[in-house]
Parts: structure tokens; C-alpha cells; sequence
């Protein structure tokens, strides 16, 4: 096993996979925290639909304009997302009754319009299961330098940052009386999870970015004590299945996206479990 | 344009399936989206494409199994997705809204992989991801209009009850038991919607199928039977549209009804700032 890894280690497509989905694994759940916490867990999947309608709309940009071919599918991906993330606002006072009707609305609306975008480009082929499922062997070098530049930019914004977000999440209010310009800050929180979906979608693919935004913070928030401590076993769960997710699916041939949150689903119910162990231990002493 | 589409067996076979589609979305839709429930159907049409994966395994597997329709499995999956749901917020009962983004990743990543390991990894996911209502074969429609014909049937039966859970809150204090039940026949309603369903448009537009022309319907801001009248109508219009659309430009069916109750709801809303603006 250990020299068949070692073997492995050789191919540079298994580095790239490695390196992001180090990378991949610390962002997301940073961000997935904030979400989390601050109600908002469903917009990551509402994202991450707009970005596909984007990355369709590339493929078709690609093949009929080839003056375009240099523009890559993942940027007018990341341009989608940034502009929904202001549609979506503006949906919810149009249905001031069903505030959160928005969602699903914007939902519906870019996955058809990924549909048909996808096959008007006759896309429907192995490339798109790479896009929707994530997958191994699609990381460039390139993609890799993308995944780093945006993993430096998040790290950096919620470093900077982390103590109005944890204002705007605990303390709406109080921060709004301290003037902490609470719009503007969460703009820029959409845009830093439009960047997180980008930055995952290689790996775990667009339908499944989702997971590993929510998936160890659902876990995390089973077994920690703090917020910091949240932060920590997020990061730490999120690695853990990515990397074994990277392992089993390429040992066996399943699709990397769907190992790995497979992988943190079983993570989630083994947390669930604990607490009620906990929780029965505690109440009997 | 139509009449010579519809001289194809399987042209009529899609569009009679589309058009009861067409109806019975809104209709359970409605509630749905009353009930504050739109992303439920997301999750029950996610968890059912575990079942539909799981029941062609089975299937190929066992060939005993093989008579069962898939739907069925799917139906089966989608209840107890939705039942997970509830049990799931109860779970996080701070943050109870986890519940739905959680199942939907996890039946997605369970069905990517159980298809990946089937090597069943081809055009079929396409299918059931996006739907193609050209493909519905003839075995399979006495399924789709039973189905369909059970829901109509209980919404008319069961109007009034399901009124009364959606919008009276006493009532459903007063009457535990009996609102217990009809909440769980609407859950197996909106199950066996979104089985059938998945056939035409898949699982990743299910949904919007059943929302979007609820809130079509809802900008004319009409009483609720009114509101369901509109949103059936507006419904069975986009699937006409997206029908025909979807032969002559050669795009997929799901996308292409989609798109077109999208631009339903997007015209309705122009001209109702039009109006607005002249008065």
C-alpha cells in the first residue's frame, strides 16, 4: 500500500488533486462557518447552481464565439454567481410574503438555464461529469495556481475581517450601532463564497461544493465547545474527507466528488452519535 | 407546427405526459410554496434519485426485482427524505435550516457514487439529472397517468383539509391526529409528484417545475384558488412551450420548460411594473 502510494506520488495529476484539495478542504469550511451561523447555508447551493449556468454559458461562449476559446468557462462561472448574488436580493422584496421563495426561484432558474446552454454547445459528454461531480485528473497546474490565489485571498479576508463578521453574525444590531457597514461586508461575503465554489469546483464538482461548505460544519457543531474550537474540527473533518475521499475513490473507481461527501455524511453521523452518548453519560452522573 | 410533431407515437406520449406533469406540479406546488416549504421539494426529488439509482441496481441485480418501477423506489426514497428532513431539524434545533442543504449534498454524493460504482457512469445520469421527456417509454406511461390521476384525485378530495393545515393554525391544534395524517399523505403526494416527474424534467429542475409558476401565479395576487388555476395554466403553457422548443432547437426537454416558465414569470412581472406604473 505504502509503495503503491509512493509510486503514485509520482504523477503529477495526484500532486495537483493532493495540493488543492489541501487548499480546498481549509477554505471551505472557513467560509461554511460564517454561513452556518449566520443562516444563510442554503445560498451556497443556490451559488453554486449559477456558477454551472455560467460554466454552460462558457462552453457554449467557447464553441461558437472561437475568437473567446481564451476565456475559461470557471471565469464566466465566477461572474454568474457575483451577479446573482445581487439578484437574489432583489428577489426577496418582490415576494414580500414569501421571502424565501427567492432561493428556490434562482435555483430553478440557472440549473435550466445550464440545461439548455449545455445543450446547445452539445456538451452533454465526459467534461460536464468533471464539472458536476468533480474529478481526479482535471486539475491543471494552472487550476492549481487559481485554487491558491483564491485560498490566500479568503484566508486573508476572514483574518482581517473575522471580527466584524462575527459581530454581523452574533450581534446584527450591535453592529449596526458601532457602524460597521454591514451591507458592503456581506457583499463581500457572497463574492468570498462565489470564490470558495470556483476554487472547489474542481475537485468536488459544482453539485457537490455545497457539502463541503455545510457538511463538517454540521459535524463541528455536534462536538465543539467555542467558536474558535468550531473553526478547528470543521477544518480538521473537512480534510480528513477530502484526502481519504481522494484515496478510496481512486482505488476503486468512484467518483471523487460523491466519495468525499459520502465520507463527511459518515463523519456527520458519527459526531451525532457521540453527542448522544455524551449526553446520556452526562445526564446519568 | 404541432400537428405534424404529434403524428410520432412518441411525440404524443411526451406531450400527454408533460401536460399531466404540467398539472399536477402547481397543484402540489401550491401548498408547498404556501406552506413555506419550496426547498422540501428539492430534497425529496434529490432523495428519490437515490431510491430511482438504488431500484435499477436492484434490478440488474435481482431479476425478480425487475417488474418494480423504478418510480416506485423513488417515491419510497423521497418520504423517507422528507422524513429525514424533519427528524434532521430536530437534530440541529438551533439551526434547524442545516436539515435541507445537508440532505441534498448527501443523497446527491450517495447516488454520484452508488452510479460510479455500478459504472453505470453514461448518458442515463444525464437523464435523470436533467430529464428528457422524449424518452418516456410506452410501458411506463399507465405509471405517469395512474400517479397522476391518485393526486389530482386527493387534492380535490382533501382540498378543504389541506387548506385547513396550510392556513389555519387552530385547526391543526384542535385536530392532531387527523392534521398529523393529512401532513404525511401530503408528504406521499408530493413524493409520488416528484417520482413521476424526474421522467420528464429531472431531478435537478423538479422543483421548479412546482415553484415557478406558483410564483408566477402569485404576482397576479388572487385568492387561492385562483392562484392555483393561474399557476396550473401557467405551467401547462411553459411545458407546450418548452416542448415544442426542445424539438425544433434540439435542446433538452427539462431545460428547455424551464427556461420557458422562467420567462412566464419574468414577462408577468414587466407588465405587472408596467400597470403599476399607469396607475
Amino acid at each position: 500500500m505504502i509503495e503503491h502510494l509512493t509510486y503514485l506520488w509520482e504523477f503529477s495529476f495526484i500532486k495537483n488533486a493532493v495540493f488543492s484539495g489541501l487548499m480546498i478542504a481549509l477554505i471551505c469550511p472557513l467560509i461554511g462557518v460564517f454561513l452556518v451561523v449566520r443562516r444563510m447555508s442554503l445560498i451556497a447551493d443556490t451559488l453554486s447552481h449559477v456558477a454551472l449556468s455560467g460554466v454552460a454559458a462558457g462552453i457554449l461562449l467557447q464553441k461558437t464565439v472561437p475568437a473567446l476559446t481564451f476565456i475559461q468557462p470557471v471565469y464566466v462561472g465566477m461572474g454568474f454567481s457575483a451577479v446573482a448574488s445581487f439578484l437574489i436580493e432583489r428577489l426577496r422584496n418582490i415576494y414580500p410574503f414569501y421571502r424565501e421563495l427567492s432561493l428556490p426561484i434562482v435555483l430553478a432558474a440557472a440549473t435550466g438555464m445550464s440545461v439548455v446552454f449545455i445543450s446547445l454547445a452539445d456538451g452533454f459528454n465526459g467534461d460536464l461529469f468533471g464539472y458536476l461531480f468533480g474529478s481526479l485528473i482535471t486539475v491543471s497546474r494552472i487550476d492549481l495556481l487559481i485554487i491558491f490565489i483564491i485560498g490566500l485571498i479568503v484566508v486573508a479576508a476572514i483574518l482581517l475581517l473575522y471580527k466584524e463578521w462575527f459581530l454581523l453574525s452574533f450581534e446584527e444590531e450591535g453592529a449596526f450601532v458601532s457602524g460597521i457597514p454591514a451591507q458592503i461586508l456581506n457583499r463581500l461575503f457572497i463574492i468570498l463564497t462565489a470564490l470558495v465554489i470556483m476554487a472547489a469546483m474542481n475537485i468536488v464538482g459544482i453539485l457537490l461544493v455545497s457539502a463541503l461548505i455545510t457538511l463538517p460544519v454540521a459535524a463541528a457543531l455536534q462536538v465543539a465547545r467555542s467558536f474558535k474550537q468550531m473553526f478547528g474540527y470543521a477544518i480538521l473533518f473537512a480534510q480528513l474527507s477530502t484526502h481519504l475521499g481522494l484515496l478510496i475513490s481512486y482505488f476503486y473507481a468512484l467518483s471523487t466528488g460523491g466519495t468525499i461527501v459520502v465520507i463527511a455524511a459518515a463523519i456527520l453521523l458519527l459526531m451525532m452519535g457521540l453527542k448522544r452518548m455524551r449526553q446520556r453519560t452526562g445526564g446519568a452522573a | 407546427m404541432i400537428s405534424f410533431l404529434l403524428e410520432y407515437e412518441f411525440a404524443q406520449r411526451a406531450i400527454m405526459v408533460g401536460i399531466l406533469i404540467g398539472i399536477i406540479s402547481p397543484l402540489i406546488g401550491m401548498f408547498v410554496v404556501a406552506r413555506r416549504l419550496s426547498v422540501i421539494g428539492e430534497v425529496v426529488a434529490h432523495t428519490g434519485l437515490v431510491g430511482i439509482v438504488i431500484g435499477a441496481v436492484l434490478g440488474n441485480l435481482i431479476p425478480f426485482l425487475k417488474g418494480i418501477d423504478e418510480s416506485i423506489y423513488g417515491m419510497v426514497f423521497g418520504v423517507l427524505g422528507a422524513l429525514a428532513v424533519e427528524g434532521l431539524r430536530r437534530a440541529f434545533s438551533y439551526f434547524s435550516e442545516l436539515a435541507i442543504p445537508l440532505m441534498l449534498s448527501v443523497s446527491l454524493g450517495a447516488a454520484v457514487v452508488l452510479f460510479s460504482a455500478t459504472e453505470g457512469f453514461n448518458a442515463d445520469v444525464f437523464t435523470y439529472l436533467f430529464g428528457n421527456l422524449f424518452s418516456v417509454r410506452a410501458s411506463e406511461l399507465d405509471v405517469i397517468i395512474i400517479f397522476s390521476l391518485i393526486v389530482i384525485f386527493a387534492v380535490i378530495v382533501l382540498y378543504k383539509d389541506l387548506f385547513s393545515i396550510t392556513f389555519d393554525e387552530e385547526y391543526s391544534r384542535l385536530n392532531r391526529v387527523r392534521s398529523g395524517w393529512i401532513q404525511f399523505l401530503f408528504i406521499i403526494l408530493l413524493a409520488l409528484t416528484i417520482s413521476i416527474t424526474i421522467r420528464a424534467v429531472g431531478v435537478l429542475l423538479v422543483s421548479g417545475l412546482m415553484v415557478l409558476p406558483v410564483a408566477t401565479a402569485l404576482l397576479l395576487s388572487r385568492g387561492f384558488r385562483a392562484t392555483i388555476l393561474f399557476s396550473v395554466m401557467f405551467s401547462v403553457l411553459a411545458v407546450i412551450l418548452g416542448f415544442v422548443s426542445s424539438y425544433y432547437l434540439e435542446i433538452a426537454s427539462g431545460g428547455a420548460i424551464i427556461v420557458s416558465s422562467l420567462l412566464l414569470l419574468v414577462s408577468v412581472l414587466m407588465v405587472r411594473r408596467v400597470v403599476h406604473k399607469e396607475v
